[in-house]
C-alpha cells in the first residue's frame, strides 16, 4: 500500500519542487546504492547506477502510477540498469572485465572499510555471490541481503511469485554449496601452509 | 517426509517462504534427523553471511556526489544564476540609480534655511551658522532631541514642527503664496 506522505512528496516533485525531490533521493539513495553495489561489486559503478536511477525517476515521475509502491518501481529501474551494465561488461570487449564478479574486485584495493576481519569476510561473501548466475544473484540480493518480500521481488524482477520462489530455492542451494567449497579450499590452503612451515 | 524431500525444502524453509503444510512437515522431520538439522544450520549461516553485505562503508562523499550530479542533470539552472542574468540584474540597478540621480538633478534648489524658519519653537536650540542641527549637551536636562529642519527640506517659509524629527511645510512653501487659492 503506497505511503500517503510519499504520494504527497511525489506530487511536489512533479511540480518541480527541488527540496521534495532531494528528500525522495535521500530516503532511498543508500539502499539503491548498496543494491547496485551487491549486483556489480564496484563502488564507482554503484554510484553511477544510483545517479542514473534517480535521473530516470525524476524524468518519468509524470508517468508513475501512484497506486503502486514507489520503491518497487525505483528498484525495478535499479535492477534493470544493473542488468544492462553487467551485460555490457560481459560482452563489450572495450570494458574491463575485472569490474564484474568471478574476478578480483578492483575496489578491494581501495575499500574504505580497510582490511578488518569483517571487511575481509564481506569480500569473500561478495566474491561467492558474484559467481552466481545473474537471475539468482538478483533474488538473493533483494531477498537475503535487502529483505524484500517475494511479492516485491516479483514486481521488481517482473516475474511471477512462483518464479521468485523457485529462483530463491536454487540460489540458496548454489550459494551454500559454493560457500562450503570456498571454506574447504581455504582450510586446505591453511593446513598446507602450516605443513610447509613445520 | 524423508531426508531428500526435507533437504529440498530447507532452502525455502530457512527464509520463511515454505508453504504452511511443507513447513509443518519439515519441522516434524527435523525433530528426528540430526543430519538435516546440520544442513539447516548451514543454510542459516550462509543467510547470515549474506546479510553482512546489506550496508558497508561507501567511499567518503558518495551520497553528496550522487545528489549533486542528479541535481545538475535534472535541474541544471536551479541555484546557479547564468552570467546573462547577472548582467541584466546589474544593469537594472545602475539604471535605477541613474534615474534617481536624474530626478534629483531636475529638482530646483531652494534658498538656504532662514534661522527663524527652523527654530521658532520655544524649546528649539538656535541652529548653527551652517544650518546644521545642534547637538544637545550630554547629560543635559533636555528630555528629547530638537533638530533643526534638514537642509533639503523646503525652507524660506515658516515650517510647522510636529515633534523633534518631523516637519510639515506650510502649503505656501511648496506652491507659492499666489498659487494658493482655497
Amino acid at each position: 500500500m503506497p505511503d500517503p506522505a510519499e504520494i504527497e512528496l511525489i506530487r511536489k516533485c512533479r511540480e518541480g519542487d527541488e527540496s521534495a525531490f532531494r528528500e525522495l533521493v535521500e530516503r532511498y539513495q543508500r539502499r539503491t546504492y548498496w543494491v547496485a553495489h551487491n549486483m556489480l561489486n564496484s563502488y564507482e559503478l554503484a554510484q553511477d547506477i544510483c545517479q542514473e536511477a534517480f535521473v530516470r525517476v525524476f524524468r518519468n515521475l509524470g508517468r508513475f502510477d501512484t497506486k503502486k509502491n514507489f520503491y518497487t518501481w525505483l528498484y525495478q529501474i535499479v535492477v534493470n540498469l544493473c542488468i544492462d551494465q553487467m551485460r555490457k561488461l560481459s560482452h563489450g570487449r572495450a570494458v574491463d572485465l575485472e569490474e564484474i564478479g568471478g574476478l578480483p574486485d578492483p575496489d578491494e584495493r581501495k575499500d574504505p572499510v580497510g582490511s578488518t576481519e569483517r571487511a575481509d569476510l564481506r569480500r569473500r561473501v561478495q566474491r561467492v555471490l558474484d559467481r552466481l548466475p545473474l537471475k539468482y544473484k538478483i533474488v538473493l540480493t533483494l531477498r537475503d541481503i535487502h529483505g524484500f518480500s517475494c511479492e516485491e521481488i516479483a514486481e521488481i524482477a517482473e516475474c511471477t511469485n512462483a518464479t521468485v520462489r523457485w529462483r530463491l530455492h536454487r540460489a540458496r542451494r548454489l550459494f551454500k554449496d559454493l560457500w562450503g567449497r570456498t571454506m574447504d579450499r581455504s582450510e586446505e590452503e591453511a593446513s598446507r601452509g602450516q605443513a610447509q612451515e613445520g | 517426509m524423508g531426508c531428500e524431500e526435507a533437504r529440498d525444502m530447507l532452502a525455502l524453509y530457512v527464509g520463511g517462504e515454505a508453504a504452511d503444510n511443507d513447513r509443518i512437515a519439515v519441522e516434524a522431520h527435523l525433530t528426528t534427523c540430526a543430519d538435516c538439522r546440520k544442513e539447516l544450520d548451514k543454510y542459516r549461516e550462509t543467510r547470515g553471511l549474506l546479510a553482512e553485505l546489506r550496508e558497508g562503508a561507501a567511499p567518503e562523499g558518495t551520497f553528496e556526489r550522487v545528489w549533486q550530479r542528479v541535481r545538475d542533470e535534472v535541474m541544471p539552472h536551479r541555484g546557479r544564476v547564468p552570467v546573462a542574468d547577472w548582467v541584466v540584474r546589474v544593469a537594472a540597478v545602475l539604471m535605477f540609480g541613474a534615474g534617481i540621480g536624474f530626478i534629483a538633478s531636475m529638482t530646483p534648489a531652494r534658498a538656504p534655511a532662514a534661522p527663524e524658519a527652523v527654530a521658532t519653537h520655544d524649546e528649539a536650540q538656535p541652529s548653527t551658522a551652517r544650518g546644521e542641527a545642534p547637538v544637545p549637551a550630554v547629560g543635559g536636562d533636555r528630555p528629547y532631541r530638537v533638530d533643526a529642519a534638514p537642509r533639503w527640506f523646503p525652507q524660506g517659509r515658516p515650517s510647522v514642527r510636529l515633534d523633534g524629527n518631523y516637519y510639515l511645510p506650510h502649503v505656501e512653501a511648496i506652491l507659492g503664496a499666489d498659487e494658493v487659492d482655497f
